[in-house]
């Protein structure tokens, strides 16, 4: 029966060595790898990783940066009506919850603006409050949602509605637990391209983390599934009922077929209940 | 009404003897026992009191002016407000895709009820024009029925329509919005209490006839049945009942059973409509002289349309592809014909019972909801009944994956016939067996080039299903999709999920209906249950 090898999959995820943050590589595991298409295996090509452990940012601003956002839906790319967007320079400022910027609520179109304060090439925007309105039914309500490392003139805002952080957990057969958090992301290369082949290790200053919570994304459907035991096409993973606080998140790749886990990429972000943090994960600046 | 729940309460302790379970299989409690629980004696003068009545349940749909042309009412749009609510009421189509809203009605929905009594045993069935009923939405039915009725089994069965407003959830206008117009289910708790209240008052002296006839040609069923998957077993057994009055002979009710999926206008059409199965009730009514209540019976794997060619009035050829009526009216009539024929003995099986004695067993249990995609639409409010007996901390996979409530009955109506509920699309192989290629007519058993083909070495072995019930072998009913809707019923040992996407992707092959099932543990839970609830202690040897 299906159920066995259900097991069998839940229980590679998380057996691992000490190394490399209790990861090993999984059987089969590729090395990091690109994927113009996913459903063709002949545009498979090999990251650039040439930039890890350079620093690989532009200069941050000198100046205040005016800024036009939309707020659009995770799921399906619809406006966000009502959202209030806020920036912060740091986690730091996250955490005592004082943001350097905060814009009024997106219009029907989800649009908004705010001014980005100089100093930081990368930003963490907070956004919260919005509905999405679609014909026939009930405003759809939707997640704080905290979109880390991005760069500070980025106008597209993600917002995550209750009914997506939900269902996905359902799909890996994981029940969404409110009081807990969400961490989704993906690591991109130096030509901000995400990274397939990747594993992922999550810790909290809030408490313990389970590892058979942290899945990966099949691309060909663009959702998590408990059988993907590595990042796909689309690089993506998520985290699921992660115990607030600070969450360190350590990326690692093969280098090579059969070769050992290399540190590739590592944040540390915040996760608070009933949210999601989608993070853009950098190489590492130092080795 | 009797108390279902004390009796559940009071038979915690009696479990059947079960020392012959299979893997997975549940320990069966009988919650109601009449006549032979304490609440449910039997004295009277042993008389069969039949009544019958009907209600329709056509929504009342709300015209508007599509001004953008998109197929939908959008704020804005002038819209006929039927009910007065101030705002428009949208009814989604279930059964086939999301999005599809209906627009207007081509024939009535109905519910259409029947009621027998024997001394203090009373039970009403009601079947709906719908693809499916939640057992909490039985519950909430029962709950409008009036004590003084005496109802103690009510059973509600739904034709499997796919052109009926949405009952369950996850045909709304996307996979994650709930397609449930609640206001409409209301109304058709109201009315099938409705219906049986009026069937109580019109209870009277009745006798039984009993009709069964193979809907074939010979071996050939191209004009009534297909079978969409793989292996081909089918069932065109039409099983018919029909009710008079014991003093005046005439005709109060005729129940049709018969197994095939109401699904051949396809994605395109947003008419209301009960599909063949209005064309097959008008048919055969036209010979009845009373009411058809239909009720659908093994249509898992799916039976139904496809492969079948009829020929109008016009000697015009028709086929289900081409989703219209041309194909669904001389489908559903040429159906319909066999009623009749099923009650004259130079062609159907038929058996006279002037004094049949009812009865019925019941048992409520728990089964587990596998199906990743369920897990998620109970999550996110797509469906409203609720999941249970898990622990949110750890995967909800094997015996941690949700449970939920259902139930199921067997009934025997004299002693020639019987009948068990089916709260879902059973696969007719888990019915009838047929894994030895001996029920296939005239189509081709297995399509070897198909991949993930059944493994028949793990096949379940004879005795089946109906052949333990009791009564005569071609009086044996299974009432699907009665009492609960739990999707398909599959064969364990053909049951193959997509290995990198289960239930969402259909595996390889004939494997569709697996998305659409609560797991593969529901031979076990369901089927072995039914097992269990026939056999109540008897040797597991057919009769």
């Amino acid at each position: 029966m299906m159920r066995n090898s259900l097991v069998f999959a839940l229980l590679a995820v998380g057996c691992g060595g000490s190394s490399n943050g209790g990861l090993s590589p999984v059987v089969g595991q590729p090395a990091v790898f690109l994927q113009s298409n996913e459903k063709d295996p002949s545009t498979i090509t090999a990251p650039n990783l040439t930039c890890l452990g350079e620093s690989s940012d532009p200069a941050a601003p000198t100046a205040p940066t005016p800024l036009d956002l939309t707020v659009l839906d995770f799921q399906d790319s619809d406006p966000v009506k009502g959202a209030t967007v806020e920036v912060y320079t740091s986690l730091d400022k996250v955490n005592a919850m004082t943001p350097d910027a905060t814009s009024t609520p997106t219009d029907d179109m989800g649009k908004t603006s705010l001014t980005v304060p100089p100093g930081s090439y990368r930003v963490i925007f907070r956004t919260y409050g919005g509905v999405i309105v679609k014909v026939g039914q009930d405003p759809i309500t939707t997640l704080d949602t905290y979109e880390f490392n991005r760069t500070y003139n980025d106008p597209n805002r993600l917002s995550v509605s209750q009914k997506t952080k939900n269902a996905l957990p359902a799909l890996v057969n994981v029940f969404a637990d409110d009081t807990q958090g969400v961490v989704a992301g993906s690591l991109h290369d130096c030509d901000d391209k995400e990274v397939g082949g990747t594993l992922i290790s999550l810790k909290s200053t809030g408490g313990a983390v389970d590892p058979a919570n942290n899945f990966y994304f099949n691309a060909d459907v663009d959702l998590p599934s408990r059988e993907q035991l590595w990042a796909s096409a689309d690089g993506l993973f998520v985290g699921l009922n992660l115990p607030p606080g600070n969450v360190t998140l350590d990326v690692y790749g093969r280098m090579s077929a059969n070769a050992g886990l290399t540190h590739l990429g590592s944040d540390v972000l915040p996760v608070r209940a009933n949210a999601i943090t989608i993070v853009q994960v950098e190489l590492l600046t130092t080795k | 009404m009797r108390s279902i729940v004390l009796f559940a309460l009071l038979c915690g302790a009696c479990d059947t003897k079960s020392s012959s379970l299979g893997i997975d299989e549940i320990p069966l409690k009988i919650a109601q026992r009449c006549p032979g629980d304490p609440s449910c004696p039997d004295s009277g003068d042993g008389k069969l009191y039949v009544g019958a009545s009907k209600r329709k349940t056509t929504p009342a749909l709300e015209p508007f002016t599509d001004t953008n042309g998109n197929g939908f009412w959008d704020p804005g749009e002038a819209f006929t407000d039927e009910n007065g609510n101030g705002t428009y009421d949208a009814y989604w189509l279930a059964g086939r895709d999301n999005a599809l809203l209906a627009t207007a009605v081509h024939d009535d929905l109905w519910a259409r009820g029947w009621v027998v009594r024997q001394n203090q045993t009373t039970i009403a069935f009601v079947s709906v024009d719908l693809i499916g009923y939640f057992v909490d939405d039985v519950k909430a039915t029962r709950v409008l029925l009036d004590p003084s009725w005496g109802i103690d089994l009510l059973v509600v069965s739904a034709t499997h329509d796919h052109h009926a407003p949405d009952p369950i959830g996850q045909w709304g206008p996307d996979d994650s919005t709930r397609g449930v117009n609640d206001n409409y289910m209301a109304f058709l708790h109201q009315q099938i209490a409705g219906v049986v209240g009026e069937c109580v008052a019109a209870l009277k002296p009745a006798k039984m006839t009993a009709g069964s006839i193979l809907t074939a040609d010979g071996k050939d069923l191209t004009k009534y049945i297909g079978d969409g998957r793989d292996p081909t077993v089918i069932d065109p057994r039409m099983h018919v009942l029909q009710f008079d009055g014991a003093d005046d002979g005439k005709p109060i009710v005729t129940v049709v059973n018969w197994a095939s999926h109401p699904d051949s206008l396809g994605s395109q059409h947003r008419m209301v409509t009960s599909d063949y199965v209005n064309y097959m009730r008008e048919e055969a009514e036209l010979g009845t002289g009373d009411d058809v209540v239909f009720v659908n019976a093994a249509v898992g794997g799916q039976i139904g349309p496809s492969n079948v060619v009829v020929t109008d009035a016009n000697g015009m050829t028709h086929t289900d592809g081409e989703h219209a009526y041309s194909f669904v009216e001389p489908w559903g009539r040429g159906v319909g014909d066999f009623v009749a024929r099923a009650l004259d003995p130079t062609q159907g099986d038929v058996i006279t019972d002037a004094a049949p004695k009812i009865s019925f067993r019941t048992t409520a249990f728990k089964i587990h909801v596998d199906n990743t995609r369920f897990q998620a639409a109970e999550q996110i409010g797509v469906f409203s009944r609720p999941f249970q007996d898990f622990d949110k901390h750890k995967p909800l996979i094997g015996n941690n994956a949700p449970q939920t409530d259902t139930e199921m009955s067997y009934i025997q109506l004299g002693d020639q016939v019987s009948l068990i509920t089916m709260p879902g699309e059973i696969h007719p192989e888990l019915w009838i067996g047929g894994y030895d290629s001996s029920d296939t007519y005239n189509y081709p058993f297995i399509d070897s080039t198909k991949p993930n083909p059944i493994n028949l070495a793990v096949a379940p072995k004879a005795p089946y299903l109906r052949d333990i019930m009791d009564g005569n072998p071609n009086h044996r009913m299974v009432f699907g999709l009665s009492s609960d809707f739990l999707g398909y019923i599959v064969a364990d040992c053909n049951f193959v999920l997509d290995p990198s996407l289960p239930y969402i992707d259909d595996a390889p092959g004939d494997h569709y209906e697996e998305t659409n099932s609560v797991g593969a543990r529901a031979q076990p839970e369901i089927v072995g249950t039914a097992r269990q609830l026939v056999l109540d202690g008897r040797p597991n040897v057919a009769r």
